[in-house]
């Protein structure tokens, strides 16, 4: 290397330790078996939620949060800003993807019971960062303001109305009133571009301590063998090999981004009724197609209320499944490995019906 | 026989992926008539060949230097692998010398 290249370089070392990050990386081991794709998702995500920061950024710039002005600043990013539209749609594919990825890492731990102890805490954050993804899916829909975009926040809003004594309550914190207005369009762009994000990475940070302090999980399966398992480096190794799944991500986003633009629907109306075969995205169909499926009435309670109790319940019992499953080599963690599957396949199922139907 | 299900899964989570995210795509085919939609709908697609012809152009460089960028990679791997394996011979060899 060239003398004043490396005194640059010694001297970036010298006042930032970065050597000893380098070197803590390369001493870093990741396990090698046939699991080892799974290890590629998590860094999927958080490549995924990069993309998200910079387009985000760059939409924020001529965003407007407003009723006046939001449907038509966005049709000036998609029509007048110098390639906005394809920041837009890279931006809404990304997303997708991100969403994507998350199920897929959630299922893989679940499955594969990386949960297991010492790991409970390592999930807790994991399931934090689950809710606060979807969040963000949740309140960056609205923000083109398009009517289905308002019909679809009207009716996930209302959702929590059906919460016993607390409902009434969340829906007017979320809706900042009775109804959504403008008020609300201003609550979830503060949500997705200021609370969300700090939010998130307050827990990632949290997540990331944890995965380093207990390395990578290896699954029960390959933990039973007695033969030695083969470990290569973090660095540079398995980040190489990251490196390939990050370019290819980024392959397919931008292509499908190019190909299959995200479009805009007609500007919202407050006065206006709400549309037929209102639809959420994608990742909310299931739970949507399960809200349909519960009748008027159960017993005393309210079929919503009904079902609204037993998804929490529900959702209770996934955040606290580490303690719960406390054998995970035995009987029950087998039965709890089956049930996952009949979970997953429950997902797709549901998510397909709710699509077509 | 472990490998051939891990396999299975693999294959069956990635179609399931797929289809979750190309949904979108099978839902056209119940779409209202193209004139119907597009009075509702703001598509920001190239507005004429020129452009249409860039974005294909561009698509296929992307590829091109992505591709590029994996088979540097892919010897870059195999590079550091070598290196690895070589230091753990090296230190099985010296553990049995002792």
């Amino acid at each position: 290397m060239d003398k004043s290249l490396k005194k640059i370089r010694d001297w970036f070392y010298d006042r930032t330790g970065f050597d000893e990050f380098l070197a803590f990386l390369k001493k870093k081991e990741v396990p090698c078996h046939s699991y080892t794709i799974w290890y590629y998702m998590g860094g999927a995500i958080l490549i995924l939620f990069l993309f998200q920061c910079i387009t985000g950024i760059m939409l924020l710039l001529y965003y407007k949060p407003t009723i006046e002005t939001a449907h038509k600043s966005v049709i000036g990013i998609m029509n007048d800003v110098p390639l906005g539209w394809i920041i837009r749609s890279f931006h809404r594919w990304s997303a997708y993807f991100m969403i994507a990825f998350v199920f897929i890492h959630l299922f893989s731990t679940l499955i594969l019971k990386a949960y297991r102890k010492p790991r409970e805490v390592t999930w807790i954050t994991g399931c934090l960062l689950f809710i606060t993804t979807l969040a963000f899916g949740f309140t960056g829909y609205l923000l083109p303001w398009d009517e289905l975009s308002l019909a679809a926040t009207k009716v996930g809003t209302d959702i929590p109305r059906s919460i016993p004594i607390v409902g009434e309550w969340i829906t007017k914190l979320l809706r900042g009133g009775d109804d959504v207005t403008g008020d609300t369009l201003t609550r979830f762009f503060a949500l997705h571009v200021c609370v969300l994000p700090l939010f998130i990475l307050a827990i990632l940070g949290i997540h990331f301590i944890l995965i380093q302090k207990h390395g990578m999980s290896i699954p029960i399966s390959i933990q039973r063998k007695k033969n030695s398992l083969r470990k290569i480096p973090f660095y540079p190794n398995f980040f190489y090999r990251e490196l390939i799944f990050w370019m290819l991500i980024f392959g397919i986003v931008i292509t499908l981004s190019l190909l299959f633009p995200a479009t805009l629907g007609k500007e919202a109306d407050l006065m206006a009724p709400t549309p037929k075969g209102v639809k959420p995205e994608w990742y909310f169909l299931f739970f949507f197609q399960t809200l349909k499926l519960f009748p008027s009435r159960i017993l005393f309670i309210p079929g919503d209320t009904f079902a609204i109790l037993l998804i929490l319940i529900f959702g209770i019992i996934f955040f606290l499944l580490p303690f719960i499953d406390r054998k995970p080599h035995g009987r029950s963690g087998k039965i709890i490995t089956y049930l996952t599957y009949v979970f997953l396949i429950y997902v797709i199922i549901m998510t397909i019906w709710g699509y077509l139907s | 026989m472990g490998i051939f299900i891990v396999k299975y899964r693999i294959i069956i989570i990635i179609i399931a992926v797929l289809i979750l995210i190309l949904l979108p795509f099978f839902n056209s085919f119940s779409q209202p008539p193209q004139n119907e939609k597009e009075s509702k709908e703001i598509k920001p697609s190239p507005k004429n060949i020129r452009e249409k012809t860039a974005i294909f152009v561009y698509i296929l460089w992307i590829w091109l230097i992505i591709l590029i960028l994996i088979y540097i990679l892919i010897l870059k791997i195999k590079e550091a692998d070598r290196v690895y394996n070589m230091k753990f011979d090296t230190k099985v060899k010296n553990k049995n010398q002792v």
